[in-house]
């Protein structure tokens, strides 16, 4: 007769950091593994279709393709990243808007999503003393965010600060639609037992190029790169 | 041991968390350890050192979930162990002890026998003259953190594998961040062992580290890593000492032909069956995972599931079936005989009822007490209804039979919210559609659960009643055909709606569901099957031809679009799976997506009406596509939904597929005499096996051999080995006997 011992444990140990030598992110998609990458990223809104190539960037030897198609009711090219629930101290992306993109008209916006269905819309790509206005659109209503347009035929590097970047904080993201919000994260996570004393993990990133109303870029096809996320 | 001294141990252990605590037992060889741990939220992983010179690191679980791990010590003796949890960025908890008194100890009849690989490989190609057992290996020098580099065996033909057993290089670190990758094609695409990612993994000095496989067929294997800090010195790298396997060359399912399809049949089992190797965020097998941890899970529980369930998870004895056994034993029904969607509620999501409920129940019950002759279950009092459970089963079907009238010939769904029409609700499983009053698809159903009451009322000593259910059965596969053949069309149609419109939107499933269950006569079989395969043309309809199998693993839902349907026939959900925005055609499960479990009713449809080399051809597609990424698809739509395949996550039934070769090619399907074994061989294949087959309390292993001239039996430990004449029909008695039950 074989008996199984079960051992109820209540782990009351102090937890502590491991330091690393160097900073190095905790958890990255550099694209190299198309089997791997796709299972976290979508692609929505204007963006219609993800391609993982095998073409060198600055990240390394893959980066990521994005095709998209505005129009006027879609003036948001999306996708989600999605990673194992962590901490996030920094956040880094390297994107790129090839040359044939008219200069001015793509911006980059971040949205970050914690475990517990809070949703912080970061601050956008600005670069230079005179960004503008762009809109947002929140539960909340809508916002306006300052944003520089991404500069073209360049990767530029995008890093936020969770910690002090939050443009807007939105409570409680999951709750505003059930089936929508099941299907994006497919985590009830308010039934969960969560200590309340512990800061929430993050576990997924929006990002999103947007143009501005009267852009030329409505109903034109444009294509977006990434060549590496990560968050440190 | 006494309630009190479980709470006084816990108390201890809150307040002295380093003190080592004693177990004293007779014999033991596995230990479980639940925990609980909650690392800044983040996901975590559980690093349990044995005592025995192994250490094991668990897959990834969500903080603050109580948990276990199992490990099997070989030899008696007393082990001391410990325990740390580390965070997706390397937070680690302290080390918690433990200590086991082993008296006796057995080896896993599954042997760990070392595999002797054919190659040794890393990324710069084959390593020549290097022995797998005695690696000693350093990878390149990688230029960024994130350079994979890996190392890994080609083996000289498929296996089970066991468990990898890995062990640090001499005087260099062992790798801390690396995931182990499994292939059945040599290398040429790699999948990931989902429960083998690791992050900071701590050192493991001496120790050997075990990963379990728990059975996986595969012909290559490798480590690779997914993040390579520097050195003190600067250098980016990863060394291995050892890299050893063990496993068999006998498959759960195997057969002659070993190739692809047949390891990717048994991957596919362990990935959306039992779920094995899939990462259980909170333990739970059933439970929930989430992106981006594409995983299978194993059972629903609930009453539009449990046919499905008692099918997947009753011919293994596993954690998984009697948590299923203890839910379904006081499962709740109303007085007059109407099951419950879930035991907390009587309708599907707090919405309304579903009608397919008590065929579901009354099949998945049926199924589940003659696979295992677990009458016991059907003796015991539930203690919701005050009735025992075979009085439950009668219940529900007399409910089908009266409240539905359903001795008429015909299920008729009176419920006002669910009468068919634009305005009502969904009144099955296909939850957007709105099937209700005569619906094809809960008829279908109502059928195949009189069939299998018949049996459980002839395994109870009630032939009678078993000879009224088949007569009851025969009246509605009449009433059926009359009923819901679209001669137009040539096919079935969804529903008659309370005010007698004929819905007809090209519904794949409930002509797949009613010629898996034998509704249709070989005229109408043929039109149905040239339909889906594109041989005959519906004109005017979205989807036609090769289009229907756009998704190759299965068939569109449906291949009338809905949002062409006008008043809407579906149910919206708040206008998330609108089809004439959010949910249009293709980019919505139900509105030109697709479910992979229709592929199970679809190629027993085949081998049915075509024959086994008919459902061949649609299951080497589907192991073809498996072999490609092991069905892990989430594709998302335009709004980021990504319910437009139904796989993964909360589709336990994708585990029905891979059961079509239990069911299908080794034709195992438990009776009130028996099991009946009528294999169907594809053509080419010599024998088919299953090496691990349980039946009514007994362990076999079941072949069916084209060169075997009569029925061999034997013994094997406490296992049963059996190999039959692939030609023949035979029933295997709960006794264990065999006899033939009529020529082919």
């Amino acid at each position: 007769m074989r008996v199984i011992f079960f051992l109820s444990l209540i782990m009351a140990g102090s937890v502590f950091a491991q330091s690393a030598t160097q900073e190095v992110p905790v958890v990255f998609d550099t694209f190299q593994s198309s089997f791997e990458s796709r299972t976290g990223w979508q692609n929505f809104g204007a963006a219609y279709a993800m391609e993982f190539i095998e073409t060198p960037s600055e990240a390394g030897p893959s980066r990521l393709k994005v095709k998209a198609r505005f129009s006027q009711n879609e003036k948001e090219a999306k996708l989600i990243w999605r990673f194992p629930d962590v901490q996030c101290r920094k956040f880094v992306l390297r994107a790129m808007v090839p040359k044939q993109v008219h200069s001015g008209d793509v911006f980059l916006r971040v949205l970050m999503n914690d475990t517990r269905g809070d949703a912080y819309f970061f601050k956008p790509y600005v670069q230079g003393t005179s960004p503008v206005d762009l809109p947002c659109w929140t539960l909340g209503g809508m916002k306006i965010q300052k944003a520089s347009p991404l500069p073209v035929g360049k990767w530029v590097t995008y890093t936020t600060d969770p910690a002090t970047d939050v443009f807007y904080l939105q409570k409680k993201q999951k709750a505003a639609n059930a089936v929508q919000d099941m299907a994006l994260m497919n985590t009830p996570r308010d039934a969960l037992n969560i200590d309340a004393g512990s800061r929430p993990a993050m576990e997924a990133v929006f990002i999103s190029f947007q143009i501005k109303d009267g852009s030329p870029l409505i109903n034109q096809e444009v294509e977006f790169y990434l060549d590496c996320v990560e968050i440190y | 041991m006494k309630r009190w001294l479980w709470i006084l141990c816990l108390c201890l252990l809150k307040t002295f968390p380093v003190a080592a605590v004693q177990y004293t037992a007779d014999t033991r060889t596995e230990v479980r350890i639940p925990y609980a741990q909650n690392l800044n939220e983040e996901m975590l992983y559980y690093m349990f050192e044995w005592g025995d010179g192994t250490c094991s690191p668990s897959s990834l679980k969500r903080s603050g979930i109580q948990g276990f791990m199992e490990h099997q010590y070989v030899a008696a003796g007393t082990y001391t162990g410990r325990f740390c949890a580390v965070s997706m960025s390397g937070a680690r908890s302290e080390w918690t002890p433990f200590s086991v008194a082993v008296t006796a100890a057995e080896k896993k009849k599954t042997g760990r026998q070392p595999i002797q690989p054919a190659a040794v490989m890393d990324n710069r190609g084959a390593l020549s003259g290097i022995s797998a057992a005695a690696l000693d290996w350093s990878s390149e020098l990688a230029e960024t953190y994130s350079d994979r580099k890996w190392v890994g065996v080609e083996l000289d033909d498929y296996y089970a594998l066991d468990q990898l057993v890995l062990t640090k290089a001499s005087g260099k670190d062992f790798p801390t961040h690396f995931m182990i990758e499994y292939s059945i094609n040599r290398g040429k695409t790699w999948h990931k062992l989902n429960s083998a990612q690791f992050y900071f993994l701590p050192d493991p000095g001496t120790q050997k580290v075990t990963i379990e496989f728990n059975g996986l067929a595969a012909n290559a294997v490798r480590l690779i890593s997914t993040r390579i800090a520097p050195d003190a010195e600067g250098r980016m790298q990863i060394h291995l000492g050892s890299f050893q396997l063990t496993g068999s060359k006998d498959l759960l399912f195997d057969c002659s032909e070993r190739g692809p399809v047949i390891a990717g049949l048994n991957n596919m089992w362990y990935a959306f069956g039992s779920a094995v190797n899939e990462v259980r965020l909170d333990y739970q097998t059933n439970g929930q995972s989430k992106r981006p941890f594409e995983c299978g899970v194993s059972y629903m529980g609930n009453a539009e599931w449990m046919a499905w369930d008692a099918l997947e998870m009753s011919w293994q004895p596993s954690r998984d079936l009697n948590v299923l056994r203890a839910k379904w034993l006081d499962y709740p029904l109303d007085k007059d005989g109407f099951v419950w969607a879930c035991p907390g509620d009587p309708r599907h999501l707090f919405n309304n009822r579903h009608y397919d409920n008590n065929a579901c129940y009354i099949s998945g019950i049926a199924h589940y007490c003659l696979q295992t002759g677990d009458k016991a279950f059907l003796q015991h009092t539930c203690a919701v209804t005050g009735l025992t459970n075979l009085e439950k089963v009668r219940l529900a079907m007399r409910y089908q039979l009266e409240q539905l009238g359903g001795t008429n010939g015909v299920l008729t769904i009176t419920d006002p919210e669910v009468d068919g029409t634009p305005g009502s609700k969904s009144g099955n499983y296909w939850d957007y559609y709105k099937f209700g009053y005569q619906s094809a698809f809960d008829n279908a159903g109502f059928y195949q659960s009189l069939l299998d009451m018949a049996e459980l009322e002839r395994f109870c000593g009630e032939s009678k009643k078993a000879a009224e259910y088949e007569a009851i059965a025969a009246k509605v596969k009449q009433t059926f055909n009359e009923l819901f053949w679209n001669e137009e069309t040539g096919r079935y149609i969804g529903c008659i709606d309370a005010k007698g419109v004929r819905r007809d939107y090209g519904f794949t499933f409930v002509n797949l569901h009613a010629l898996a269950y034998g509704l249709a006569d070989e005229a109408h079989a043929r039109k149905i099957l040239d339909w889906l395969d594109g041989e005959r043309i519906i004109a005017g309809e979205k989807s036609a031809g090769e289009d229907i199998y756009h998704f190759k693993m299965a068939p569109r839902a449906n291949t009338v679009d809905m949002a062409d349907v006008k008043p809407l026939w579906v149910e919206t959900w708040g206008g998330a799976l609108n089809p004439d925005d959010q949910g249009r055609y293709g980019m919505q499960i139900q509105n030109g997506g697709t479910i992979f479990y229709t592929s199970y009713y679809d190629l027993h449809s085949r081998l049915r009406y075509q024959g086994i080399d008919g459902a061949m051809r649609r299951l080497n597609v589907i192991a073809g596509e498996f072999e490609k990424d092991e069905l892990r698809r989430m594709d998302s739509n335009h709004i980021g939904h990504t319910l437009m395949i139904g796989v993964l996550l909360c589709f336990p039934e994708s585990g029905l597929v891979p059961m079509f070769y239990v069911d299908g090619i080794m034709g195992l399907h438990p009776e009130d005499d028996g099991l009946l074994i009528r294999p169907a061989l594809p053509e080419g294949w010599q024998w088919v096996a299953v090496n691990s087959y349980w039946f009514s309390g007994r362990e076999y292993s079941i072949r069916a051999d084209r060169t075997a001239k009569e029925v061999l039996i034997r013994q094997n430990g406490t296992r049963m080995d059996i190999t039959v004449p692939a030609a023949g029909t035979f029933v295997l008695t709960a006794e264990g006997k065999i006899v033939a039950k009529e020529a082919r």
